[in-house]
C-alpha cells in the first residue's frame, strides 16, 4: 500500500515538472546538443535524477532554478562520457569557438562609434511566430561560448540573473558581459537574416 | 564620473538596464547619450523590441517543444525502477 503511493506520488511529482518546466529543460538541452533525441534523453535522466535527489529545492532555489541545476549536471556527464566514447552516435554539446572577441569589434569602429547597419525599421512581415523562433534559434545556435544559454535562460525562460549564475556557475558580473555580447550578435543576426523582433504578423 | 560616454559604454548599459535596476549617474549619461545619438537610441529600441516579442510569443516548432512521447518514456521509468505498472 505504502509502495503504491510512494509510485504515485513519483508520477505526480514529474507530471506536474513535464507540465510546468518539460518544454523550458527541453530547449534548453536541444540548443546545447543539437539533437532532439539526445535532447529527450537528457531532460528524461533531468526527472529521474530529480526523483532521486535527496536534496530537493528550498527557499532559496526555486523548483525550475533546481530542474535547470540538475539538467546542467546530466549535460556535463553527457559530454564527459562522450569524450570518452569511440560511438559516432555520441552527440556531445558543440565545442564552439569562444573566440568572440569580437562581436563588439565587429559592430563598433575604432573610434566607439556604430559601424553601418541597416536600421529594422518598419517590421518586416514575416509572419507567424514559429518563423521568428526558427530565426531567434538559428542565430543563438550561432553565438560564440555559452552565450546562447546564458541568453535563453534569461530572456526565454526569464530566470533571475542570480538564478543563472547559479545554475551555470558564472559571475555575475560575467554574465551581463555575456548577455551584452548576446544581444549584440543577436540583433546582427536577426537584421541578416531580414528580421526584426517588430515584425509582427 | 562621465557624463560623455561612448556609444560602446552606453549599448553595455542599456543591456544592462534589461537585467537590473539601473540608476545613478551611469543612467543618467546613458538617457543624456541616447538623446543625442540616434544609432543608440535605434539599438536600444531594438533590444527592448526583442525583449518584448520573445516575451509576447509562445517559443514554436519542433525544436521548442519537448515530444509527448517523453512523458510517456518518463512514467515508464519510474515505473521499472519501481517495478510496479501504473
Amino acid at each position: 500500500m505504502e509502495e503504491k503511493w510512494e509510485a504515485d506520488r513519483r508520477h505526480a511529482a514529474v507530471e506536474r515538472w513535464l507540465v510546468a518546466h518539460g518544454d523550458a529543460l527541453y530547449r534548453y538541452a536541444f540548443l546545447q546538443l543539437r539533437h532532439r533525441e539526445s535532447a529527450e534523453d537528457v531532460v528524461q535522466e533531468t526527472l529521474l535524477g530529480a526523483l532521486r535527489s535527496t536534496h530537493p529545492p528550498d527557499g532559496r532555489a526555486s523548483e525550475k532554478t533546481w530542474l535547470f541545476a540538475i539538467l546542467k549536471h546530466k549535460l556535463a556527464d553527457r559530454a564527459r562520457a562522450c569524450r570518452h566514447s569511440p560511438l559516432d552516435q555520441c552527440v556531445a554539446p558543440d565545442d564552439k569557438d569562444d573566440v568572440d572577441a569580437n562581436i563588439e569589434d565587429i559592430v563598433f569602429r575604432d573610434n566607439g562609434r556604430w559601424r553601418d547597419q541597416a536600421p529594422w525599421g518598419d517590421p518586416v512581415r514575416h509572419g507567424e511566430a514559429q518563423a521568428f523562433w526558427r530565426h531567434l534559434s538559428a542565430c543563438l545556435q550561432a553565438l560564440p561560448g555559452n552565450q546562447g544559454e546564458i541568453f535563453v535562460l534569461r530572456e526565454v525562460e526569464g530566470l533571475s540573473l542570480e538564478d543563472i549564475c547559479q545554475i551555470t556557475g558564472v559571475s555575475t558580473t560575467n554574465a551581463y558581459v555575456l548577455l551584452h555580447r548576446a544581444r549584440l550578435a543577436l540583433r546582427r543576426c536577426l537584421t541578416d537574416a531580414g528580421f526584426g523582433p517588430d515584425s509582427d504578423p | 564620473m562621465n557624463l560623455m560616454l561612448g556609444c560602446r559604454d552606453v549599448a553595455r548599459n542599456v543591456s544592462r538596464a534589461q537585467d537590473e535596476d539601473f540608476r545613478g549617474w551611469a543612467r543618467m549619461a546613458t538617457r543624456l547619450h541616447l538623446f543625442l545619438c540616434p544609432p543608440c537610441r535605434a539599438y536600444a529600441r531594438d533590444i527592448a523590441a526583442l525583449h518584448r516579442r520573445i516575451g509576447s510569443t509562445k517559443p514554436d516548432g519542433l525544436e521548442q517543444r519537448l515530444s509527448t512521447d517523453v512523458r510517456q518514456r518518463v512514467h515508464d521509468a519510474i515505473d521499472n525502477e519501481d517495478g510496479t505498472p501504473s
